[in-house]
């Protein structure tokens, strides 16, 4: 290699890696990377469990056995004013820039909770010095959040279940805004569904539960303008006051429904009075695992959802898919519960359509109460005991997803160092009109994929870096991959080799 | 007990100092910030838990590096499948939306840099190469970091660099 080649390579490397943004390493430092001694025994037990049964399942099997919540020693169920240097930390390792304003904040023990707007969605975060336990945002706007007037409350309730490590990736990607609800070892859950309580006052919930063995359960909202005080009763009869300020409400609690830790009712205190409402079974359902608390749950399962009706009209309106007739088969459904968590989403399992893509596989579309997923399925190998096995799948929230459609891209093939590639493929969900997506491939070619009763399902040898589509509206959209240099370069370069500089 | 605060200590007070430069170098080998800070933060977790037994050796940064090194190549070995999601959120549709199909296909026009370039290699060329080229560290060395012979070192920077080489230089072509 020529000496210039050789400066120019030093002199690129140190232009990429001065590049590194300064809050990297400031995350880095912050992360708590202590292993929780006291917890260490049943973290594997978790997540041989998750690799066994659905996730649900796992997480009942962990907290029963834990007892009740030990974590979180020093916590209190009345609030107090945060100072200004744990509001700083919090903002710090919760990543709220200097430009996200701060709703509410509140100090528990030694834990500060914060909630912020970023990009005017609310977020939420609960910390103790670098641990952050939750960090999560609803996606709603705050105009989903209406103010509901002079003595009204609206409360989105968040169930978490953290863990340093285990639950990382799932916060990271939480906090990046993307949607990975089939994590590698922690899972999350999303299923924002209105719910109508104390009359008007609550209009939405929003659920995330992330496994682990730290967990807690948190409560948001905008409130009215009246809105002097609210506290929410606990199953286990403990009182936890929240904290009110900005129009907004705030609090959170050690502990999910197996410790108990449930909401039974809610007091919101005005000027002119108090009002107690308590919440329905089938108001929590979705939201806390209720029915593995050995009870019987008639018409909870997750695979008895209705679809809220006007998602269900809208999915129908866009894709002609979601206008046929439901083909669950009991095959498939016995393939999903492992692979997909049905409360994920609120997926409905029951009004899955499949398309076949003949040796491909099939792709399985599950429309939900708060999202769309779709799931690539194929034929098992004989002797693995089951006759169908994963390909991957991704889920969109209706608001971002309805009429835009859900896509997923993914890269099969061979380790580092092989000389050949493998197979990048793309599966997506589009709105009726599309009969094809134009593709734009690595090596500049573009192309066209079918789509088949909605569903594109296509190969390639060569990364796509781009599609384009027309939305239920018309209007198109182009769509980088996420398909990047990172990934092993493209099989078609390798065939044609570049000339080799001397 | 204060025993056990020491040595938390002592791994606090070494991620302070090599943050950093770990980040760097996970940089170097994902060129993608965000997989950077994966990788940093999976290795520390890895290294926390081995912390009594890392902290009395004797460059604990070196071990430190060379499991940041493994985890983002035996990742990429025993990982067949690497599935990436697409943002859903709103803002980024409505940026999507705001492109049309030309720009964003006019992007695959810009000029390759010798950056891009080396974001286009696979991981363990570009590892090779950052090693040898911007740390200035012996093949030897290499090899003992990557946990391979010398011969592997060697091909893999001879194939880095023809990659990066035949990369601009085809580009340049193109845009004659």
């Amino acid at each position: 290699m020529s000496d210039t080649l050789e400066q120019q390579l030093h002199t690129a490397f140190a232009k990429k890696l001065d590049s590194v943004a300064p809050s990297v390493v400031a995350r880095v430092c912050a992360t708590d990377y202590r292993p929780r001694q006291h917890r260490m025994a049943v973290i594997p037990a978790l997540g041989a469990a998750i690799s066994t049964v659905a996730a649900g399942v796992a997480a009942a099997v962990l907290f029963l056995s834990s007892g009740t919540s030990t974590a979180f020693a020093g916590w209190t169920s009345q609030p107090t004013a945060p100072t200004a240097a744990a509001v700083r930390q919090a903002r710090a390792v919760c990543g709220a820039v200097p430009v996200d304003s701060l709703l509410a904040t509140e100090a528990r023990g030694p834990y500060v909770a914060i909630v912020y707007t970023r990009n005017a969605s609310p977020w939420e975060c609960v910390s103790h010095g670098t641990s952050v336990f939750l960090n999560r945002t609803t996606q709603d706007p705050p105009s989903a959040f209406a103010n509901p007037g002079v003595g009204k409350a609206t409360l989105p309730v968040i169930s978490a279940r953290t863990a340093h490590g285990v639950a990382l990736k799932q916060l990271k990607a939480i906090q990046k805004r993307q949607l990975r609800l089939f994590g590698d070892k922690a899972l999350e859950r999303d299923d924002p569904q209105k719910v109508t309580h104390l009359g008007r006052s609550l209009q939405k919930q929003s659920f995330a539960v992330i496994t682990g063995p730290d967990s807690l359960t948190a409560a948001s909202g905008a409130v009215g303008t009246g809105v002097r005080g609210v506290t929410l009763v606990l199953a286990d009869g403990q009182r936890v006051v929240a904290t009110v300020k900005n129009n907004w409400y705030l609090a959170w609690w050690p502990g999910v429904e197996t410790h108990n830790a449930y909401p039974v009712s809610i007091r919101v205190r005005t000027g002119t009075g108090t009002t107690t409402a308590g919440y329905s079974r089938a108001q929590l359902h979705g939201l806390f695992d209720l029915c593995q608390l050995n009870e019987r749950c008639p018409g909870l399962e997750s695979n008895r959802i209705k679809l809220v009706p006007g998602i269900a009209s809208v999915l129908k309106r866009d894709f002609s898919l979601f206008r046929s007739t439901p083909a669950a088969s009991a095959t498939t459904i016995r393939y999903l519960r492992p692979v997909l968590w049905t409360g994920a989403m609120g997926a409905a399992i029951r009004q899955l359509r499949t398309v076949s893509f003949g040796r491909l596989g099939t792709v399985i579309a599950i429309p939900g109460t708060g999202g769309v997923c779709v799931e690539i399925a194929q034929k098992a190998p004989s002797g693995q005991g089951r006759s169908l096995t994963g390909g991957g799948g991704t889920c969109a929230p209706h608001l971002a997803g309805m009429g835009r459609g859900v896509f997923m891209t993914a890269y099969s093939g061979n380790p580092i160092g092989a000389k050949s590639g493998g197979t990048y493929s793309i599966t997506g969900l589009v709105p009726d009109g599309n009969h094809t997506i134009t593709m734009r491939l690595a090596s500049g070619q573009v192309t066209t994929a079918p789509v088949k009763h909605n569903i594109v399902f296509a190969h390639f040898t060569d990364q796509p870096r781009s599609f384009t589509y027309k939305s239920a509206a018309g209007h198109s959209i182009s769509v980088q991959t996420g398909f990047r240099a990172s990934l092993p370069h493209s099989p078609a370069r390798e065939k044609h080799p570049p000339p080799v500089i001397k | 007990m204060r025993l056990m605060r020491s040595v938390e200590a002592s791994f606090d007070e070494f991620v302070r100092a090599h943050a950093h430069d770990l980040v760097r170098w996970a940089y170097l080998i994902t060129w993608d910030e965000s997989d950077a800070e994966d990788l940093v933060q999976e290795c520390l977790f890895v290294v926390a838990k081995r912390w009594p037994r890392v902290r009395v050796m004797d460059m604990p940064l070196a071990y430190t590096r060379r499991v940041l090194v493994n985890l983002a190549l035996d990742s990429r070995a025993t990982t067949l499948r690497r599935r990436r999601e697409i943002h859903t959120d709103l803002e980024q549709v409505a940026r999507i939306r705001d492109a049309t199909a030309e720009a964003a296909f006019d992007t695959a026009g810009v000029r390759l840099e010798l950056s891009a370039a080396l974001g286009q290699l696979p991981r363990q060329q570009r590892t090779v190469l950052g090693l040898r080229y911007f740390l200035d560290l012996s093949e030897a060395q290499v090899a003992e970091i990557l946990g391979c012979s010398v011969g592997t070192v060697k091909s893999n920077a001879s194939r880095g660099q023809t990659g990066c080489g035949a990369s601009s230089n085809s580009k340049r072509h193109q845009l004659r």
